[in-house]
């Protein structure tokens, strides 16, 4: 089922979490492949399970989310039925994973090369090492003079700077995942384009993956190789990025595609989307998309679409064929 | 659940206190020689004190002191504290800072201390008491009050009424006061609570209520010395300050948690999860 | 820092007007009290107005009284005629172990406690430990107090609730259990505080990161949350101090012990007020005192604060 070049293999995984309005089922089955070395995108509107997605892969869940069904495979290893205690070694050496708002995701009370070396002596690297090899991360990533930024605490430094340090704390030990969840969402337009760089010449000069989760097609359309566009809580089209630029297979990703602003539009008007994305509490029989679906039909109702493949690298599920 | 229990005490509590006289079977402060210390009997439902007198009788009638002296004290703080704290609020500048420097005077002594320099002034006595409990409590609603006029001023709605050309006063009280009456009503129940431990403290330092008029702090001086000899002297007033206290917590916070549905706790997902390993078959 | 500071010396001056201006309101005569009942001539009644100042205006009283404390003389008590200072000095280290000891076990037992509801939220551990809180705080100190005298009775008839003490063991056995009494409440509402704080920061994104990079849960919890939770609970720790000075009144007239308590409310109810103003400054200026360190301490811990 799983090919020897995938790193991490999700399959039919089902994720529920409580809300304040009851039982919300965010993820419905989904099959998700990220191969050695690709930068994989996960798109799709706020609320249709992404980021729960990325957090089941670490099993990094609070009191409020359960998982309810399905595998995630890393190396061949089942996550699931890892212990605490070994899932633990592998949070941090093997995945490791970077958050949408930096401000907030480093300990306002320790300096950043406090933080940065602890993820480092956690994992059984020596204290006078670790600061050495702290002071070279942050070299890598761009943070300038690092001998002096270790002392600083987050408070003391921009956003930019802190996803820095926080990519610096990813790849610390060299995993072979990255897991960014929105990675440039809160930052300023210039530091977005520099922390995506960033990213791409880290995947290039280490050998390692990256599943991107963003709202933002063109994001995807910059650096990620393949992409799953997702759509309430489940998969609707995934594959190669180019290929599905090109030949959107599922009405909702040409209506996402449509969506992004270009050059050379100016004056016309930006393609939106109408209607809203499905009440995630009740049960959803056909198709997700229909209700905002131009093309839907009866059929579109009864029944969730099949899976189709149109090529090794391409796949898309709704009735409608070519 | 508790919160009906607990209302429902609250009320019982205050239909003693207005039907004390009838619901009493003596005169709470009659003496009787003859009877003292007596085990609850049947005449006596909790006995009788070291000079003979009904300690049901007195329990009744102690709750309408309680009761009233603590909803003065905190009356007279809403009274002065709220009005100071919308005006700090919403004026800002010199008003805030006045007030804020006069409260931080206030709280620099543990709060029942300064009540008791109060009643060194002032002399011994449930009004002084509770006047000075009153005074106490001011800083600690008018701070909350600023605080929730700090949020509120800054809303459409007070923008609105100013540019339709209301008063500063009728946007303090019919604007922005109604929208935080909730929250300072929740603070008062507590207060109330607070009220009844505070005063019964003075009470049984003999600087509030004084004898023999019942109350539930006066009837514990009475009773703690008599102790094992019967019990109930001290027992009855305070099982019922405590019940009293209990009750106008878990009140208040219900009804806090009732008006703030953000802070309503999730249903637990417990119930639906199923141990992961379950999950590999 | 220097605000905070700056701010310690204005509300201790102010306050100390306060308790004088207060205290002057008393409608007694302090020579009626000076003499208590005595028969007398005007000539008497001269050279106690000049012995106490009360020949002075009210402003050269007060500058006299504070500069006789700055001196470390707090005045002379009307009815004994003996300075304020000789006799409360065999009290203060009462009032002092009482509110010492009293402290230490409430943040020995709350923060721990509260830390664990937090950890265990939600689940019936959760819901008992805030019922017994809801029950201690609604459980004046001298009603603690009370119970605790009249179970141990009852089950060992002989335990020396009185008596005196010699050693300095002996004087920590005798203020131990109304050290208990009195810290039931402050355990109740510390405990509180610390669960909340601690649920605070355990919702908080940094959490999750610090899971995120491998940390076994005991770093998470202690290294991470604790710290940021324990801020807050420093500040409230201040504040709730006062309950703890106050609460030592009420628990020493229970288990009668000689501490500052009686004296000042003895003194309060005979209108002796160079006593009141005397004791009730000390207790002010510690309990100040107290919520000023605090709030050093909780500056140092905070590089937010610290370096801003």
């Amino acid at each position: 089922m799983t090919s020897a070049n995938d790193l991490i293999s999700i399959r039919n995984l089902q994720v529920s979490l409580m809300s304040a309005r009851g039982l919300v089922h965010a993820v419905r089955g989904i099959d998700l492949d990220v191969q050695r070395g690709e930068i994989h995108g996960v798109v799709g509107e706020s609320g249709c399970g992404k980021t729960v997605t990325a957090k089941s892969i670490m099993r990094l869940y609070d009191e409020n989310i359960m998982l309810s069904g399905g595998h995630i495979f890393f190396e061949g290893y089942d996550m699931f039925s890892l212990s605490e205690r070994e899932i633990q070694a592998l949070r941090g050496s093997e995945v490791s994973m970077i958050f949408q708002d930096p401000m907030t995701a480093l300990n306002p009370l320790y300096t950043i090369g406090y933080q940065l070396e602890e993820t480092l002596t956690n994992k059984g690297v020596k204290k006078m090492e670790a600061a050495a090899r702290a002071v070279k991360l942050l070299e890598d990533v761009g943070v300038n003079p690092p001998e002096s930024r270790k002392s600083q605490y987050p408070f003391e430094m921009s956003g930019g700077m802190l996803q820095r340090v926080m990519i610096a704390m990813a790849i610390s030990c060299n995993p072979k995942l990255l897991i960014a969840d929105e990675p440039t969402t809160s930052l300023d337009v210039t530091v977005q384009a520099q922390i995506l760089d960033l990213l791409t010449r880290l995947r290039d000069g280490r050998y390692m993956s990256i599943l991107m989760i963003t709202h933002n097609f063109g994001i995807v359309a910059e650096i990620c190789d393949r992409v799953s566009v997702m759509y309430a809580g489940g998969i609707v089209e995934s594959g190669d990025v180019r290929e599905i630029f090109r030949d959107p297979r599922h009405p909702y990703t040409s209506d996402l595609i449509k969506s992004i602003p270009r050059s050379g539009t100016r004056g016309t008007l930006l393609a939106t989307i109408p209607g809203t994305p499905p009440d995630l509490l009740r049960e959803i029989n056909g198709c997700a998309y229909a209700p905002r679906c131009r093309y839907a039909s009866g059929v579109c109702a009864e029944a969730p679409p099949p899976p189709r493949s149109i090529s090794e690298s391409h796949s898309y599920a709704c009735v409608r064929g070519t | 659940m508790p919160l009906a229990v607990s209302l429902l005490f609250l009320v019982g509590v205050i239909i003693i206190a207005v039907f004390a006289e009838k619901l009493a079977t003596h005169d709470p402060n009659r003496l009787d020689v003859t009877h003292r210390l007596d085990a609850p009997s049947h005449e006596h439902p909790l006995g009788t004190d070291k000079t003979g007198r009904d300690i049901y009788s007195r329990l009744l009638h102690g709750s309408r002191i309680t009761i009233l002296s603590a909803f003065g004290v905190v009356l007279i703080s809403a009274l002065i504290g709220i009005p100071l704290g919308i005006a700090a609020g919403y004026f800002g500048g010199l008003a805030d800072k006045v007030f804020m420097r006069m409260f931080d005077v206030i709280l620099a002594f543990p709060s029942l201390l300064l009540a008791f320099v109060f009643v060194a002034a002032f002399g011994r006595g449930i009004t002084n008491a509770v006047l000075a409990l009153g005074i106490v409590y001011v800083p600690m609603l008018a701070r909350l009050t600023r605080s929730l006029v700090l949020v509120e001023k800054n809303k459409a709605y007070v923008e609105a009424a100013r540019s339709i050309g209301y008063s500063n006063a009728h946007i303090m009280m019919a604007e922005i006061l109604p929208n935080c009456v909730d929250t300072l009503a929740v603070q008062m129940t507590l207060d109330i609570g607070y009220a009844v431990l505070d005063l019964a403290s003075m009470s049984f330092l003999g600087l509030g209520v004084q004898p023999p008029t019942p109350d539930w702090g006066a009837m514990l001086e009475d009773g703690w010395i008599v102790m094992t000899s019967n019990p109930f002297v001290a027992l009855a007033p305070g099982t019922m300050i405590v019940m009293t206290v209990v009750a106008l917590n878990i009140f208040g916070d219900g009804v806090r948690s009732y008006l703030d549905p953000a802070q309503k706790k999730l249903p637990s997902i417990r119930k639906y999860r199923r141990p992961v390993r379950d999950l590999r078959k | 820092m220097a605000d905070r500071i700056l701010q310690y010396i204005v509300v201790l001056i102010a306050s100390s007007a306060v308790i004088f201006i207060l205290v002057r309101m008393n409608p007694a005569d302090p020579v009626a009290v000076i003499l208590g009942g005595r028969q007398t001539n005007p000539q008497t009644v001269a050279n106690i107005r000049r012995e106490f100042n009360l020949d002075k205006s009210y402003f050269e009283q007060y500058r006299a009284w504070i500069g006789g404390i700055l001196r470390g003389d707090f005045g002379v008590s009307f009815r004994y005629r003996r300075p304020v200072t000789a006799l409360v000095k065999d009290r203060v280290p009462v009032t002092a172990g009482i509110v010492i000891m009293s402290a230490v076990i409430s943040v020995l037992v709350a923060i721990p406690t509260g830390i664990f509801a937090a950890l265990k939220r939600n689940t019936w551990i959760d819901t008992g430990i805030s019922l017994i809180q809801l029950l201690l705080v609604a459980c004046p100190p001298f009603l603690t107090s009370i119970l605790m005298i009249w179970a141990i009775t009852a089950v060992a008839p002989t335990f020396p609730f009185v008596g005196s003490y010699d050693t300095f063991w002996q004087f920590l056995r005798r203020i131990f259990l109304p050290s208990l009494a009195l810290s039931f409440s402050m355990i109740a509402l510390t405990s509180r505080v610390t669960r909340s704080c601690m649920m605070d920061q355990l919702q908080a994104n940094y959490r999750t990161v610090a899971v995120s990079k491998g940390l076994p849960p005991s770093a998470v919890i202690f290294r991470h949350c604790l710290k940021n939770a324990i801020i807050p609970v420093i500040t409230v720790l201040g504040s709730q101090s006062g309950i703890l000075i106050v609460g030592s009144v009420l628990v020493e007239k229970v288990f009668s012990l000689a501490g500052l308590g009686s004296v000042l409310i003895d003194a309060i109810k005979a209108s002796d007020y160079p006593i009141v103003q005397g004791v009730t400054m000390l207790l002010v200026f510690v309990f100040m005192t107290i919520s000023a360190i605090l709030d050093i301490a909780y500056c140092v811990i905070d590089p937010r604060i610290r370096l801003t």
